[in-house]
Formats: C-alpha cells, structure tokens, sequence
C-alpha cells in the first residue's frame, strides 16, 4: 500500500508550543480524519505540510517524494478554515486569478460545482456567507486535478445539510482510488461516517494513529457510582468526569476485566474520545 | 519568469477592485489641475507618480487584510516568485504613471500653449522614474520582512531621508550649500550625458539586484 503523505518526526517550536515527533502516513485511497483539541497542532502539521510554516526538523513525504523544495501544491486542493481570497474578488475573479496556476485547470467542473452549490460567478465574497466561501474553496480545490485534498476546519461553520453534501463530494473523491483526504475537524460526527483513519493529536504530540475502527475498539466509555471510583486502581481511567452521583471516564478496552464489577462499559464515541483524553492530559 | 508573470496579473487582479473610474478620476484630477493652475508640468509628473507610489503598497496592504500570502503558496508560486513579481508590479505601475503623466503634461500644455521641449522631459521623467523605484527599492524589503500594516511607517523613511540628507550635508559643509551641490552636478551631467546615464543605469540596476535579494531572504522566512 503506497502512501500519497508520510509525515516523519516532524517538530517545530514556538516560544509557548511545540509539535513534537508527529508522524502519520495517509495511504491512496482513504480518509484520514485529524483530530484533537484546541492549540493540538493540527493546523501548524497542515501549514508545515503545505510548506505555509517551516519546521525544525523531519520529514514530509508527498506522493512518495520529499516535499521539501519540491512543489506539489498544484496536485493538493486546500480548504482552510477562512478563505484566502480577497473580499471585493467575485467568484469569476477567484478563477481568473487561481487558473492559470493549473496546468490541468477544469473550467467545465468549476461551473459545475458554482451551479451545484448555488453560487452566483457575479456576487462579491464579502457578500457570501462562511458557509458560500467554504463551498467556493472546495469547488476551487476539486476543480484542479489534484489527488490529495487537506481540509482544515471547512465544515465548523456549514449548516448540517451543507456539511452532509460536503461530506457526500469527499466520499466522491476518494471513489478513485489514486485520491486522499486529510479532514481536519471538531465535528467529529462527520468523521464517524466517512474517515477510515485517524491521526489523534494532544499537546502536540500523536497519541493515535491508525484505522478508526482501531481507535474505536481500543478505548471504553465507563460509568458508575461515586464509591465504584473509590475503588478503582489510580491510572486505570482517562480524564475522569465526576456528578453528584457517579462518574464517567474513558478506559482501555483491553483493561475493561481490571474494573470492579456494576461498572457500565459502551463504545466511545470520537467527541468523548477527544474530550476525556484532553481532562486526562489537564490533569495530569 | 513565466510564474512571475502569472503572478504579476495575480496582484493586478488583487488590486483591480480598487482601482475604480472614481478613484482613476481623483488620481489623475488633482496633479492636472495642479499643472493647469501652475504651469508646473514637471511638479504634476512627480505629484502624479507620487499616487503610483502609494498604490503599490495595495497588493500587500488587500493581501495582508485577506491572508492571500497562503494562497500564493497554495497556487505554488515559489517564494522568490512572489517576490519577483511584486517588483515587476511595482515597476509597471511606475511605468505606467509616468506615461500617464507625460501624456496629461502634453495635452495641457497643447491646451495652455505652453512650449515643452522632449530634451527636458525626457531627463526629468528618468529621473522621476530611478527615484520611485529607489524609493520602492527600500519599501519593499520592509514589506516584505514586517508586512503591510508593521511596515507603513517605516516605509515613509526614503521620503523622510533626502531632506535629512539635505540637513546634514548642509551642517558637514557651511558655506557649501546643497543647492549649490545640486548645481555642480547637474552642469557635470549636462557635459557627460552618456557616461552619468550608464552610471545611473548601473547603479539603479544594482541597487534593485540587492533590494530584490533582502526581500527574497526577508520573505522566506516568514509563516503564514
């Protein structure tokens, strides 16, 4: 299975954060959803990936080659959180500036996705609503042949019918299997329906890596009452959250049979996931 | 080059939207009516070229407030790319106002029968032109290195340093006036047309070679 991205022992520091060791590697063909906090590093791997920011040292490895230097940002479709286009540009403007970048530049496709997302060529961006310049990215990105898109945060501001069709295009594009997508999001329900991957980032650092399934399968979402946690061996659970009654925590799957009995174990989803390892992480 | 010169209708579209028939109209009212008022042909050129100036710091000042620099990066436009095509930008609109503003020197002098001689206007546009693009030739490392909105005052020095330059020869040699300076040299160029005008050549080429160089070192180490 060849890997159209491979991060390497990427680490870059900053006066109060620093990835540290992020690897991951992303095969043709898949979804890869990248999760974590706030202030993870999911946007600076992105930005270090998209050779937007520098690091310090690893390595990123495109389509099998070394990105550093090399320029393969024509064959990546980017969506980042905010569009990086100027506000008085009309949608006809954006293809006009974008296009002769393109050697294999899709005017047909572009107008097609413009007609699909309902979005008028004439209408000032600043006219358009998050939602609106969110679909004009993705129709931007997916309209230049290129084989790996990385989507940072599109869908935090999409209505659920958008972020639904959103997802409906990314599956589309995975169809061939040549194509990736590296799906950064907060809305981690999308993922559940369309990654196959997923790369965990916390504090900086990968604390997963691997098939969603695996992810899913490793960890337990467990409950009971206030005098069941008592007894409970110290460093079984990931970041406790405690009622009036009882409490919830995160725990390894494999380490379920440790538990004292009466305690409730469910599947965790990929929310509670992030949310109970980040308590971990605070109070550790 | 090819990528430059994409880029260089890049920024033309950035700033495009700015660069309405109102705004046009403005430009060019003000040093018109400055030279029908004043006869003052040379004034208007310089007073016309002065707004070219000051437009282009536009692409860094709409690109800054709408974060295109990750775009260029997106679009795979190197570094060094960017950097070329803005001075390209620049040059082109220093060209293209000092066209503009001989064109508006002729007709109001046909208007006001005024009497222009090319040997006069000629000189004076070269040396209108090797002085904004000087001018640019130190704004745009600091563009480049702080960005548009860290880098605005700073980039109003070059106007600030020949009137300091003025000063401080004036304290170094009392009695030896600047004008006077001024004068021995324009008698010298008069007598050594060519060689200053390769001199110049020289120097103005040089000068952007380093200014250009600074820039491309400042700009590659900025994140976006």
């Amino acid at each position: 299975m060849h890997n159209i991205l491979e991060v390497k022992s990427l680490n870059k520091a900053y006066p109060e954060f620093a990835l540290k060791d992020v690897s991951f590697a992303l095969p043709h063909g898949y979804v890869m959803g990248f999760i974590g906090p706030n202030g993870a590093g999911k946007t600076t791997t992105i930005k270090a990936i998209l050779n937007m920011v520098g690091y310090d040292t690893g390595e990123i490895f495109l389509f099998g080659k070394t990105a550093k230097g090399a320029a393969y940002n024509d064959l990546i479709g980017v969506v980042m959180d905010a569009p990086f286009y100027v506000n008085d540009w009309t949608p006809a403007d954006v293809e006009r500036a974008v296009a002769p970048f393109y050697a294999a530049w899709n005017a047909a496709a572009f107008e097609g996705f413009l007609r699909r997302f309902s979005i008028s060529r004439a209408k000032k961006l600043k006219e358009l609503s998050r939602g609106m310049k969110m679909k004009l990215m993705a129709a931007v990105a997916l309209s230049h042949g290129a084989k790996l898109l990385i989507l940072d945060e599109p869908t935090s501001g999409l209505d659920p019918v958008a972020r639904d069709e959103l997802c409906d295009l990314l599956l589309e594009f995975v169809a061939d299997e040549q194509n990736a997508v590296l799906f950064s999001t907060h809305i981690t329900s999308d993922l559940e329906k369309i990654a196959d991957y997923i790369t965990f980032l916390l504090n900086g650092r990968v604390v997963f890596t691997g098939l969603k399934e695996e992810l899913m399968e490793q960890y337990s979402l467990v409950r009971g009452g206030r005098e069941e946690l008592n007894r409970i061996p110290k460093g079984l659970l990931i970041g406790v959250r405690e009622y009036a009654s009882g409490f919830e925590a995160l725990v390894q799957t494999e380490r379920l049979l440790e538990l004292p009995r009466g305690i409730g174990a469910e599947r965790a989803s990929l929310e509670e996931l992030i949310v109970f390892w980040d308590r971990g992480r605070a109070i550790q | 080059m090819k990528k430059a010169l994409r880029f260089l209708k890049l920024d033309f579209i950035t700033v495009k939207p700015y660069f309405t028939w109102k705004n046009l109209f403005l430009i060019l009212a003000v040093p018109v009516l400055l030279m029908f008022f004043t006869d003052a042909g040379m004034g208007m050129l310089f007073f016309l070229m002065g707004y070219g100036a000051l437009f282009v710091s536009y692409p860094f000042a709409v690109g800054e407030q709408n974060g295109i620099d990750a775009l260029y990066v997106t679009l795979n436009v190197r570094r060094k790319e960017v950097v070329l095509g803005r001075y390209l930008f620049a040059l082109c609109t220093d060209v293209f106002t000092c066209v503009v503003g001989i064109a508006c020197m002729f007709a109001v002098s046909a208007l006001k029968s005024i009497d222009l001689d090319w040997r006069t206007v000629f000189p004076v546009s070269c040396a209108a032109l090797a002085f904004f693009s000087l001018v640019q030739a130190v704004q745009l490392p600091l563009f480049f290195r702080f960005g548009y909105a860290k880098a605005k005052i700073l980039s109003m020095l070059p106007f600030l340093a020949v009137p300091v330059f003025v000063f401080l020869y004036d304290r170094a040699y009392r009695g030896e006036s600047a004008v006077r300076l001024l004068t021995e040299l324009g008698s010298w160029i008069d007598a050594n047309n060519l060689l200053a005008l390769a001199i110049a050549a020289v120097l103005w080429v040089f000068i952007m070679f380093i200014s250009y160089d600074i820039s491309c070192l400042q700009y590659r180490k900025r994140d976006f």
